[in-house]
């Protein structure tokens, strides 16, 4: 078989054929591989059925997307009407940009205030050219708690604008487009862009960026090495040039098959590089060292094919499965990745066996075999460990159980931190609005259950509560934060209203607002809790999951919605006591109510009297008669005739019937509000909150029954909790991946080796080198994450090549150790060096994740080919002296 | 005068200042209308459009709206007496507020349509028609937005049909003229001379897959609506 394989590739035709097919081929793939399109979903990879996308999705679906960008500006004075000009130009300019959906910005941020001609004024929060002074600006922000904190710092010296990205959304396009947005606007000012997709977008860009200059020196460096160690350019560009062709072919694929290029497949080139051109690299140090013998090129080359083609054919296939084993992962783009570099190899192998040796007998081989043969380091590692077993075994003992307690530290995280340079532009964004704004990250609740009903919302208060006791948790948002506003816009009371009709109409005039529609489902089966976290260490985001989904798992169950006096004061206490302390002196101020003056009461309602919204208005002299009459329970047989000359008494009376309830219940609240207060010394900002809360203590409260119909399901979701599942998931994926490898790997060389043990003996090397790579990984700190969990396969795939040719080179030379050492050795190095200098020039850019591939895989290299030249030759040796006792 | 007669006085206009101002008294004929809307409206990634559903009675620049649904609405009135002054009827309420409103970009009820839009009726008051161009059927106007009148957006292109004088296709476009909104009104319907579309459509660019359609029920010009359809009182105790 080989012989005839060696006529039919050394026969001049074959080479014109070869070559000629393969440049048909690649003329052919080439406008497929143009056609590769790229995806930048992270979430792809999440497996499709995970528990923690689904839930992503399906919040981010009915609550149009959460990917938000936010944009940090540091100036002297956010509230200074020049700046606030260029946000209001910014957010304009952004209300254009396809794929996003809103802004939100002191810029834009609207809102209601009482009118004190009456009514109320509907307007943006603060405008440049809004005539007030800066402390007028700053008390009316500080009123609002959805503005204060949240779109400027505490002191002022800080805005953010939060950009909503439309669902469906490139969030990488999009959060460009807010870049370049932003820096038309501020330009040379003091901004940031931080949130998941601004995150992306820089990982993204670095990685591209660094793998787009160092790709090409890599393979210069490679190149370098191939040239040096055979002393050719016709060779090593044989080597590269078949490598190519490979990588041509993976893209091809993609762009045939219409998968998308994804970050995993931006290093697919290199590894390919890397492990590619071993194959062309064995048979150029078997044909050179041949011809260094004394033989023509012809037969150095059949030599060379003889001697390691079937090993070279070998080597490969378990090299192919090896990466196609990852097609058992269930992260899509790992499938992708395992399957297009497994088809690369392929190419790549098949081209080593036919066109490289058609080609060189055909043109000819200079150069020379590469050092390391005969007499060198290698065969005195060779001798030193075959003269000392005991010393072998001890070493091997120690650094595999210092490899294996370095795994046990090896976690699975998603780091954000780990993904941005020290000082890079995200980093110092990160850093920014967690000092500002309270961090960058956010965890989102939905509960599910319906939203309009009122005393559903006062449970989803109350939980919003108990999340504030999240660790690392700054603030939290929900729909009631912002219902109670609308409220005291049409009804002058900041509380959750008491019927389902007026939340349903507050509820009618909002539909369509971004800021609404991110809080609450427009079906109103839903809502969304924002739980602001200032952190992004692993630990601290996994806490405050675990946090989150103890606290709002109880709220899940069936209720009806019931008069309970008890339960519906001990809520109100409760929530009041949560934002001014003290729960003894606000249970207080609940025994012992206080009542609204006389005179504020009439004040007030002579004020309605005559103001624009009666419908019988009258002059305010008259009005603040009535007013004084009817407070004091004087009835309209009395002042009915005084007042006909205004208006009709009836229509009057039922203008005040119509009001004064209201008016009483109000000032009541707002007095029982500076009672509690004083009891409790707490914040002035907090008086309307508080009277709201002091009226709901009598209405509907949800009482749990397993009969009831308002049924509340409760999911935690959020980037936090996709970091976790995809730590599990990468986890899960690595150990199963690697296990199949391993499995596939021993299998396929039993078959080769005849023989369990030898198989055994030459995977070794390969299983050591990974437990002193991810031991390594553990005691340097480094995560195991999407990148790092690919290092496994790619440690296989090299390892097990260079334990095939080592043994099967000391088999053909009748089992002398020594010799095939000498023989396989100096492609072994080779080999080895290429890909070691090829992923060593990856650690020289800016992009973390690059980094550390770079120095994991330089390593990984190395350590495989020092095992293995220090274990197999130890390994045949043994194995031939008890064959030899036996 | 008859329908022809106005048409055949349309077909004279022949540059844009002309095409707007007729345009804008075309738009503007009738001395009260009562029209009876239902409206479509769909957000982004939405699975079906959202209905509502109004009755609007105008005389001049006052209207009062009535909606029906959503039934979150319903029974929900609206008298606007002018451009930044209006009152809302809440029944579950049962009381009247005053909106001081100066936010006339926002979405009409959540609509694609903004409170400008809904009440744009003359062009003329806050932009000059700045250039024109004329196909067999239609004018193409350009307009640019007055300086200082507070006009909603920078530019306008609107196609006016040269058989009734009235726009078929509305443009709204930024400074550097992207449109973002794009209107399209049809089927119009005539009153003796007054004309009314009987769809309007409007589509929101910078959000792919929002839109809002209004279909026009029933409608009624010139019946002679009282002044005092248009005050607080009958606000407050429906007509």
């Amino acid at each position: 078989m080989t012989d005839r394989w060696v006529a039919w590739v050394q026969r001049p035709v074959t080479a014109t054929i070869l070559l000629a097919l393969t440049v048909l081929a690649v003329l052919g793939m080439a406008p497929l591989a143009a056609r590769v399109e790229r995806d930048d979903d992270l979430l792809a990879f999440l497996p499709a059925d995970s528990p923690e996308i689904i839930g992503f999705r399906e919040v981010s679906d009915r609550f149009g997307g959460l990917d938000i960008t936010f944009v940090g500006f540091e100036t002297a004075d956010a509230l200074d009407p020049a700046f606030l000009r260029k946000l209001g130009a910014l957010a304009t300019d952004l209300d254009e940009l396809e794929g996003l959906d809103a802004t939100l910005s002191l810029a834009n941020v609207d809102d209601f205030r009482q009118d004190p001609s009456g009514g109320i004024v509907s307007d943006r929060l603060i405008q440049p050219d809004d005539g007030m002074t800066r402390e007028a600006r700053w008390e009316r922000i500080r009123s609002r708690p959805q503005v204060a904190g949240n779109l400027v710092s505490a002191d002022g010296k800080s805005a953010l604008l939060l950009a909503f990205h439309a669902v469906g959304s490139d969030p990488r396009t999009v959060a460009g487009g807010i870049a370049a947005a932003t820096a038309k606007h501020f330009e040379g000012g003091s901004w940031h862009l931080g949130g998941s997709p601004a995150i992306a977008r820089h990982i993204y860009e670095t990685t591209e960026r660094d793998l787009a200059i160092l790709s090409p020196i890599a393979v210069a460096v490679i190149l370098a090495i191939g040239i040096a160690s055979f002393r050719s350019l016709w060779a090593t560009a044989l080597a590269l040039g078949t490598t190519s062709i490979g990588v041509l072919a993976t893209f091809a694929a993609l762009g045939a098959t219409g998968t998308p290029f994804t970050l995993v497949l931006s290093a697919m080139p290199v590894i390919l590089f890397a492990l590619g051109t071993a194959y062309s690299v064995h048979l150029l140090s078997r044909a050179t060292s041949a011809r260094r013998d004394g033989l023509s090129t012809s037969d150095a080359v059949a030599r060379a094919l003889r001697e390691s083609g079937a090993t070279v054919l070998a080597s490969g296939l378990t090299t192919v499965a090896g990466l196609a084993s990852l097609a058992t992962m269930d992260i899509a783009p790992m499938r992708v990745f395992g399957l297009t570099t497994a088809l690369g190899i392929g190419v790549t192998l098949v081209l080593a066996l036919t066109l490289v040796p058609a080609l060189l007998s055909r043109f000819g081989l200079d150069g020379a075999p590469p050092p390391g043969g005969r007499g060198g380091p290698t065969e005195r590692l060779a001798k030193a460990t075959i003269g000392s077993p005991r010393l072998v075994v001890a070493t091997l003992a120690v650094v595999l159980a210092v490899g294996a307690y370095g795994t046990t530290l090896v976690d699975a995280r998603v780091d954000v931190r780990a993904f941005l340079a020290p000082g890079s532009e995200p980093a110092r964004a990160v850093q920014f609005l967690e000092t500002a704004f309270g961090g960058s990250q956010v965890l989102q609740v939905e509960v599910t259950g319906d939203a309009g009903e009122p005393a559903v919302l006062r449970e989803i208060r109350r939980l919003q509560d108990a999340l504030s006791a999240v660790p690392y948790a700054t603030r939290t948002d929900s729909i009631v934060d912002v219902v109670p506003l609308l409220n005291q816009a049409f009804a002058d009371v900041r509380r959750v209203p008491e019927s389902r009709e007026q939340l349903g109409l507050l509820y009618g005039f909002v539909a369509g607002r971004r800021a609404v529609d991110a809080l609450v489902t427009k079906d109103r089966t839903s809502s969304l809790m924002h739980v602001r976290l200032a952190t992004n260490d692993p630990d601290g985001l996994d806490a405050a999951v675990a946090h989150a989904e103890t606290v709002a798992r109880p709220l899940a169950g069936a209720y009806r919605v019931t008069r309970d006096p008890e339960r519906s004061r001990a809520l109100a206490v409760d929530a009041i006591a949560h934002r001014l302390g003290n729960a003894t002196a606000v249970r207080q101020v609940f025994d012992e109510p206080p009542t609204a003056s006389v005179a504020v009461l009439s004040a007030a309602l002579a004020a309605y009297l005559s103001g624009p919204e009666c419908f019988v208005p009258l002059p305010a002299d008259v009005a603040a008669a009535l007013a004084d009459l009817v407070v004091a329970e004087v009835p309209q047989t009395v002042w009915g005739p005084a007042i006909e000359p205004y208006g009709a008494p009836d229509e009057v009376a039922m203008a005040i019937d119509s009001t004064l309830p209201g008016l009483r219940l109000r000032y009541d609240a707002e007095v029982a509000a500076d009672a509690l207060l004083a009891a409790t010394g707490g914040d002035a900002t907090q008086r309307d909150i508080v009277a709201g809360l002091w009226l709901e203590a009598a209405d509907p409260v949800l009482t749990p029954d397993p009969r009831g119909t308002t049924v509340l399901d409760v999911r935690v979701t959020g980037t936090p909790v996709l970091y976790r599942g995809l730590a599990r998931s990468v986890t899960a994926n690595m150990i199963s991946s690697l296990a199949s490898s391993l499995l596939l790997v021993f299998i396929l060389e039993v078959l080769f080796f005849r023989s369990v043990l030898r198989a055994f003996i030459a995977t070794t090397p390969t299983a050591v080198a990974l437990v002193v790579i991810y031991g390594g990984m553990g005691l340097a700190g480094t995560h195991l994450d999407v990148g790092t969990s690919m290092l496994g396969s790619i440690v296989i795939g090299a390892g097990v090549d260079f334990g095939i040719h080592l043994a099967r080179a000391i088999d053909d030379r009748g089992g002398d150790v020594f010799a095939g050492v000498a023989d396989a050795a100096p492609g072994i190095w080779v080999n080895a060096s290429m890909v070691a200098a090829g992923f060593a020039v990856l650690t020289l850019g800016d992009a973390p994740p690059l980094f550390n591939i770079g120095w994991l895989t330089t390593g990984a290299m190395f350590t495989a080919a020092l095992a293995t030249l220090a274990i197999v030759p130890f390994g045949w040796h043994r194995l031939a002296a008890s064959t030899t006792r036996a | 005068m008859s329908s022809a007669l106005w048409m055949a006085t349309f077909a004279l206009a022949d540059d844009a200042p002309t095409v707007l101002t007729e345009t804008d008294a075309a738009m503007n004929r009738a001395k009260d209308l009562t029209i009876q809307w239902t409206v479509a409206d769909m957000a982004p990634g939405g699975k079906a459009p959202r209905a509502l559903g109004f009755q609007v009675r105008v005389k001049g620049p006052k209207s009062l709206t009535s909606f029906d649904a959503p039934a979150d609405l319903k029974g929900t009135r609206v008298l606007v007496l002018a451009r930044d002054q209006m009152w809302v009827w809440l029944p579950s309420y049962g009381k009247v507020r005053r909106i001081a409103s100066h936010v006339t970009e926002q979405g009409f009820m959540g609509t694609s349509y903004s409170h400008a839009d809904m009440n744009a009726s003359r062009f003329g008051d806050a932009y000059t028609a700045a250039s024109m161009t004329e196909t067999g059927e239609a004018w193409v106007v350009q307009l640019d937005a007055k300086p200082d009148a507070h006009a909603p957006y920078p530019q306008i292109e609107m196609t006016v049909a040269k058989s009734n004088h009235l726009p078929t296709r509305i443009a709204y476009q930024t400074a550097e003229g992207k449109t973002i909104k794009v209107e399209t009104r049809s089927d119009y319907a005539c009153q003796a001379a007054v004309c009314l579309p009987g769809v309007m459509r409007m589509e929101d660019l910078t959000r792919p897959g929002a839109w809002t359609e209004l279909h026009r029920a029933t409608w009624a010009a010139d019946t002679g609506l009282a002044d005092d359809v248009f005050t607080v009182r009958t606000l407050q105790m429906g007509l």
